[in-house]
């Protein structure tokens, strides 16, 4: 139905013009239903038709005409060719700028760069090219959220190669998709759909995509993590990295499965990730072990204002303003789990020190607090014995009244 | 002294007033202990009052502000935890000593004639004080208020043919939200005191005027004791040991509050009513889900109302206590209906 | 009471001078009941003093004067922590100051003109939003109101 409405549109269309220089479009007469494919694609919108792709002669009534290769057809291009293709008009710059200044133009050249590119000149064709992640008839803008290649798709899109099944034969592992599933990262971006968590391309990168090297994982991972990268650069732990060639970050936290952190990450322990290079009891061990005591001890620290503040509110006193100061205390523990990136006792020392003085001073508050809740009952005291006095020589008073009734009495 | 008397009587008429009092006599025997659980209960009626006034100096009601007044007065108003927590803890045993007031007197057949009436406007008065229980929790406005109300006006829910509707009025629309707030809040502050009073005043009348029931087949011993001074200075000897239990409670167990009431948020882990409701709501969930062809909670809920109904109406019902008779069926039925309740209750409370 | 206070019967046991003691004990007792209601009543029906800068929904921020444009600081919006910037361009915004990331509270920075988290180095603009290190969002704003030379922040009117 769509299909008859836009050939009719179509026919129209040419008709009304005149033939003079009408757009005649002989493909769809046998390729309609991509024609309906491609109903928003934004290339379709700007005036690009078949032919600017495909090449051949639309004019031509017949088939062996109008896609002769002497006539320019190139069919489907594939590989390299395809990448070519869109890079022909993608790249250049001065054409890029008349129809949208804001495109970047340097996607091929970013493309030959990545994993994906390389194979392909090598003439892979099972490769992802341009039309893998951007759609080949339907291409939207990668702000729609329908496009595969935007925020809400990319991670569907990137495993729908990187999994075992399309993926077999290949050398590189298919895990990446289950691993970043279980990662922090991916619990925030699949279950709670935070488009702001990082997905695939926010390491990888888009159209240069390939796994960051050794030197690279900290820049990456320290985009977003800037303290931790910055902390750890400066440490004596970056250059011991780099002499055993092992990537920072990754090293301890993995990578595609990068989990929720815990303090017993810190040192040797059952999951401790130092035993890697260090053994229990060595002075790394014995500085970690400290580092961990530390935020242990902040943490019971916060626990414990926050059970005086939380006894306190139930017996409904006003502790609205030792609750927010509080926060600095929290706000120190967070900040001492990023200072262990400085591997650094001290540091982490004086970070907690400045927490757990918070949390003390918070815990007397409330319990003073407490205090006054105690000072209630000695104003009880006082009160039930003066009721308690009078209650007594009432009734003492009552007896007295009752045994002369009787005397009275008949 | 004296002539103030005179000048008051001259122009407001004292003098009958203090005839009835002199005249009034209250009697002796064996059971006479329980004539004064109506004083008591009074006592604590006018402490709700006052602590109730007083409260309303500083409550607002209102989604935004209930909680926060409550909070301040709780925390910040000089002695607001002690008026809250004895206007908390005098509804309580208000209602406790209501209870035991009118079971002392269905057993000692005080209802029967000519004391119908009075019997009927302390029925209604036990009804008026369960709805300021009812309404009174919710005003707070903290979680557990907010919940306890959600599934207490769930229970109204179930009844058939009007359940639907009391659901909707008793929460001004389908959930509990600020309008059942405002609603509850006009319940507990206008309408229901004016019941009270309008039926706490006939119902004080009534007893003026035909006098303390004695039961039938108990014999008094010696002369009745005067009103006034002798009972009235031991009911007061009473109301000031209740005063200081009140003290001692609020001081040793006050009120808290909660954190604020979140309809969003999960409801709190075994939710319970306040204590005179637990009969009522321990039946409810141990009633099975269907008996015969009727759902359990409809028929337990229907049960409950045609048991209040029946106690409503036993003046009517006792024939043999009406004709000074003894009638011991009804004194069996009242111990079995008691011990059960009170079983339910104690097994609710445990759970 | 005292109205059926006849005369003692020479039967009562009580001596008269212990009576009389009693009697002025029981009268002090009275007054001491009746004090020990009327006090905290009193006290309950006078109000304190509202605490300073707590109006209604509002609380009283800052002072104009206390902040120079370019300035920015922490106050306490109920329990919690709420920053208020004077921007640059004269300006006033408050924001919630815990951070979207792990919820420590922001500073602002003059350096940068920017509100900063110190744990992890996470930056938002002086609009609240979400400029850099791992800040998932912008940060929530409230309403200021300026009134003479104090500096309001509505708890309501939250806006995302």
């Amino acid at each position: 139905m769509l299909r008859l409405a836009a050939l009719t549109a179509l026919l129209l269309a040419a008709h009304s013009a005149g033939g003079e220089d009408a757009p005649v479009n002989t493909c769809v007469d046998c390729h309609g239903d991509l024609l309906e494919e491609a109903g928003g694609d934004i290339h379709r919108a700007a005036g690009f038709s078949c032919v600017d792709c495909h090449g051949g002669d639309p004019r031509a009534e017949e088939q062996d005409r109008a896609m002769s290769p002497a006539r320019g057809y190139v069919g489907v291009p594939t590989a390299m060719a395809a990448a070519n293709m869109c890079g022909h008009c993608h790249s250049d710059i001065e054409r890029m700028r008349v129809i949208n200044p804001r495109l970047p133009t340097d996607q091929l050249a970013q493309y030959r760069t990545s994993d994906h590119g390389k194979l392909a000149a090598r003439g892979d064709e099972k490769v992802a090219t341009c039309v893998s992640c951007h759609g080949s008839h339907g291409v939207r803008p990668v702000g729609d959220p329908a496009s595969p290649a935007g925020k809400s798709r990319v991670v569907e899109t990137c495993s729908g190669c990187h999994n075992p099944s399309y993926m077999e034969g290949r050398s590189i592992p298919t895990d990446q998709l289950p691993k970043y599933e279980q990662s922090v990262h991916g619990r925030k971006r699949l279950e709670e759909r935070d488009l702001a968590a990082p997905a695939c391309n926010d390491c990888h990168g888009n159209h240069g995509a390939a796994p960051p090297g050794v030197s690279a994982v900290t820049h990456v991972c320290g985009r977003c993590h800037a303290t931790q990268a910055e902390l750890f650069e400066g440490s004596t732990h970056a250059s011991h990295f780099r002499d055993f060639d092992a990537p920072p970050c990754t090293t301890c936290h993995n990578h595609h499965e990068i989990l929720a952190t815990s303090d017993d990450m810190l040192g040797t322990g059952e999951r401790g990730v130092c035993s890697a290079c260090h053994t229990p009891g060595d002075p790394c061990d014995e500085a970690t072990k400290a580092m961990k005591a530390g935020m242990t001890r902040l943490g019971e620290r916060i626990e414990q204002a926050h059970d005086a503040l939380d006894r306190a509110r139930r017996l409904g006193m006003d502790v609205e303003r030792p609750t927010f100061e509080l926060a600095g205390s929290e706000d120190a523990l967070v900040r001492a789990r990023a200072t262990i990136h400085a591997f650094s006792e001290e540091r982490t020392e004086a970070v907690v020190k400045d927490g757990v003085e918070i949390a003390t001073a918070v815990e007397t508050s409330a319990e003073s607090k407490l205090a006054e809740y105690q000072y209630r009952r000695r104003g009880l005291a006082v009160a039930a014995a003066m009721l308690l006095l009078f209650a007594g020589l009432l009734a003492l008073r009552a007896h007295r009244l009752e045994k002369r009734r009787l005397q009275d009495g008949p | 002294m004296d002539r103030l008397w005179a000048w008051l009587d001259d122009r407001v008429g004292l003098e009958p007033v203090r005839h009835l009092m002199a005249q009034k006599t209250v009697p002796r025997h064996r059971h006479s202990i329980f004539y004064y659980l109506g004083g008591m209960a009074l006592f604590l009626f006018i402490i709700q009052l006052g602590t109730g006034l007083l409260l309303l100096l500083y409550y607002e009601p209102g989604v935004s502000t209930a909680y926060e007044s409550v909070r301040r007065i709780s925390g910040e108003i000089p002695f607001g935890w002690l008026i809250r927590s004895i206007h908390r803890w005098s509804a309580d045993i208000f209602i406790g000593v209501l209870a035991v007031h009118m079971f002392t007197a269905y057993q000692m057949k005080a209802y029967r004639r000519p004391r119908e009436v009075t019997w009927l406007t302390g029925v209604a008065l036990f009804g008026v004080a369960l709805a300021f229980g009812f309404s009174g929790y919710l005003l707070p406005w903290d979680d557990i208020a907010y919940f306890a109300t959600s599934v207490g006006t769930q229970v109204a829910g179930v009844f058939p043919l009007v359940g639907k509707a009391l659901l909707q009025l008793m929460r001004g629309g389908e959930d509990v939200t600020g309008a059942t707030l405002a609603r509850f809040f006009a319940l507990h502050v206008v309408v229901l005191p004016f019941a009270a009073l309008g039926l706490l005043g006939l119902h004080l009348l009534l007893v003026q005027r035909h006098g303390m029931s004695v039961p039938p087949g108990v014999t008094e011993k010696g002369r009745p004791r005067p009103f006034f001074p002798d009972f009235l200075m031991h009911d007061l000897v009473g109301w000031t040991l209740a005063l200081a239990l009140l003290a001692a409670l609020a001081a040793l167990l006050p009120a808290g509050l909660g954190p604020k009431a979140d309809p969003f948020a999960s409801a709190p882990a075994d939710i319970k009513p306040e204590w005179y409701f637990y009969a009522p709501f321990q039946q409810l969930k141990m009633i099975p889900a269907h008996i015969g062809p009727f759902e359990g909670e409809v028929l337990g809920a229907v049960g409950f109302a045609v048991l209040g109904l029946l106690f409503a109406l036993v003046p009517f019902l006792d024939r043999r206590a009406a004709r000074e008779e003894s009638s011991r069926a009804f004194s069996i039925a009242g111990w079995v209906v008691f011990i059960y309740l009170v079983g339910l209750t104690c097994y609710a409370w445990l759970h | 009471m005292d109205e059926h206070d006849r005369p003692l019967s020479p039967a009562d046991p009580t001596p008269a001078g212990r009576r009389s003691f009693l009697d002025w004990l029981l009268g002090l007792s009275a007054f001491g009941t009746a004090a020990a209601i009327v006090y905290p009543v009193v006290h309950f029906v006078f109000p304190p003093p509202r605490p300073k800068g707590r109006a209604k929904g509002a609380v009283l921020a800052a002072q104009t004067s206390e902040l120079a444009p370019g300035s920015g600081k922490v106050f306490p919006l109920g329990t919690r922590p709420a920053i208020l910037v004077h921007t640059p361009d004269d300006k006033w915004r408050a924001f919630t100051a815990k951070c979207t990331h792990l919820s420590c509270t922001v500073t602002y920075r003059d350096d940068m003109n920017m509100i900063w988290c110190p744990c992890h180095d996470g930056r938002f603009d002086l609009t609240g939003k979400n400029v850099a290190g791992p800040p998932p969002r912008p940060l929530a704003e409230f309403t200021v109101v300026l009134k003479g030379d104090e500096v309001y922040v509505t708890e309501e009117a939250e806006r995302g």
